[in-house]
């Protein structure tokens, strides 16, 4: 049923791959995910294994061949907020795509504030992934705007990118603890093998299966699970 | 914990507050310029705090300022004061609570120290 909304107010900070890992963590969990495009850039697949030129079907055409990758169901959504019977489906609660057993993570370009601000409504939980960087905490009062950041109730932050050797990045996870307290459901640190993987075409798990960010990964899923409701989901599997 | 920090956190409602927890996170902790920002920003934290709240608030941080184990590295500069001039012509104390109490809150609420 859920749909998770993946979105941040700044670019670049990783929400793609903050999205796709989700996806594919919560489906290795048990759960029934799948993943959905609706960027123009159209680089979700890339956090897949996937090659550019692999086209995904789209959400509103049934009949198109199903792509699974890592136990996920991938789909195109881009224009999708222009698509009048989709906006439709929304809006009838028993009809909305978002309401079956069925976990949605929808990947929202950065700009795209018409897509967010038509998901967010049906969503569960909004991942605000960001990057120690002033770009990124310069953002914050944009996340929901007329909402102050500290007091948005469907929203979780990742902080992703993080460097331990970087005292600018050290400094920020401390002050965004602090700041945000359980709604930071965690970090992810920066790791190259992210950029190698996509490169190679494969998952990260299977490019680099002693990725520090996918051990992070782990834990982020566990308190994704939580923040989104998902944890009496049927098959919980011990960690 | 120190007696004085003790009755500056019991002011503002922190009955259970951990100094060494607060100590531990927030003196590592430079505090740069953007985060000051943030700090003021209605945007972020909400209603700006009142004058008293925010005398207790610097009180509190001012304990932590007493810290010895201040980093040695290049200081961005920031003084923990100043992030409360801002607060300076604040309207009288609303009913609501104030959000920086609630940011000084959350160094104390996470019993469960999380090791991200
Ligand atoms: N934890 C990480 N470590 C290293 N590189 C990362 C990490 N997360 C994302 N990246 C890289 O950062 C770039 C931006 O990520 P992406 O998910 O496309 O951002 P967004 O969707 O926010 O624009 C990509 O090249 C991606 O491979
Ligand atoms: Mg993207």
């Amino acid at each position: 049923m859920p749909l998770i909304l993946c979105h941040s107010p700044k670019g670049g900070v990783g929400t793609s791959f903050i999205a796709a890992q989700l996806a594919i963590h919560l489906a290795q969990r048990g759960h029934d995910v799948s993943a959905l495009d609706f960027t123009y850039q159209d680089s979700l697949k890339l956090y897949f294994g996937l090659t550019p030129a692999q086209n995904l079907p789209e959400l509103n055409d049934g009949s198109a061949e199903q792509i699974a990758v890592s136990g996920v169901a991938l789909f195109s959504a881009y224009g999708l907020q222009h698509d009048a019977a989709f906006r439709d489906l929304l809006d009838r609660p028993d009809h909305s795509p978002f309401a079956r057993k069925k976990i949605f993570i929808a990947d929202v370009a950065a700009g795209d504030r018409e897509t967010k601000d038509m998901l967010l409504p049906h969503a569960v939980l909004h991942i605000c992934p960001m990057h120690p960087r002033p770009g990124s905490l310069a953002a914050l009062p944009k996340v929901e705007p007329g909402t102050a950041t500290i007091d948005l109730v469907k929203t979780g932050f990742v902080l992703n990118h993080l460097d331990d050797a970087h005292r600018l990045s050290r400094h920020t996870h401390i002050f965004l603890r602090e700041l945000l307290g359980s709604k930071l459901l965690g970090t992810v640190r920066r790791d190259e093998a992210v950029n190698e993987a996509s490169a190679m075409f494969e998952p990260l798990a299977r490019f680099a299966p002693a990725s520090v960010a996918l051990n992070d990964l782990r834990k982020l899923v566990i308190a994704v699970e939580q923040a989104a409701g998902l944890v009496e989901a049927p098959e919980e599997t011990a960690s | 914990m120190r007696s004085d920090a003790e009755s500056l956190l019991a002011r503002l409602g922190r009955r259970d507050f951990r100094y060494r927890e607060f100590a531990d996170s927030f003196a590592d902790m430079e505090l740069w310029p953007i985060f000051e920002a943030l700090l003021t920003d209605p945007r972020v934290v909400g209603r700006p705090l009142s004058k008293l709240e925010a005398r207790e608030a610097e009180a509190v941080l001012a304990v932590r300022r007493a810290e010895p184990e201040q980093s040695a590295m290049r200081s961005p500069s920031a003084t923990v004061t100043s992030m409360f001039d801002a607060y300076q012509d604040a309207p009288p104390p609303a009913a609501e609570r104030g959000n920086l109490r609630d940011f000084l809150g959350h160094l104390s609420n996470d019993p469960n120290k999380r090791d991200y």
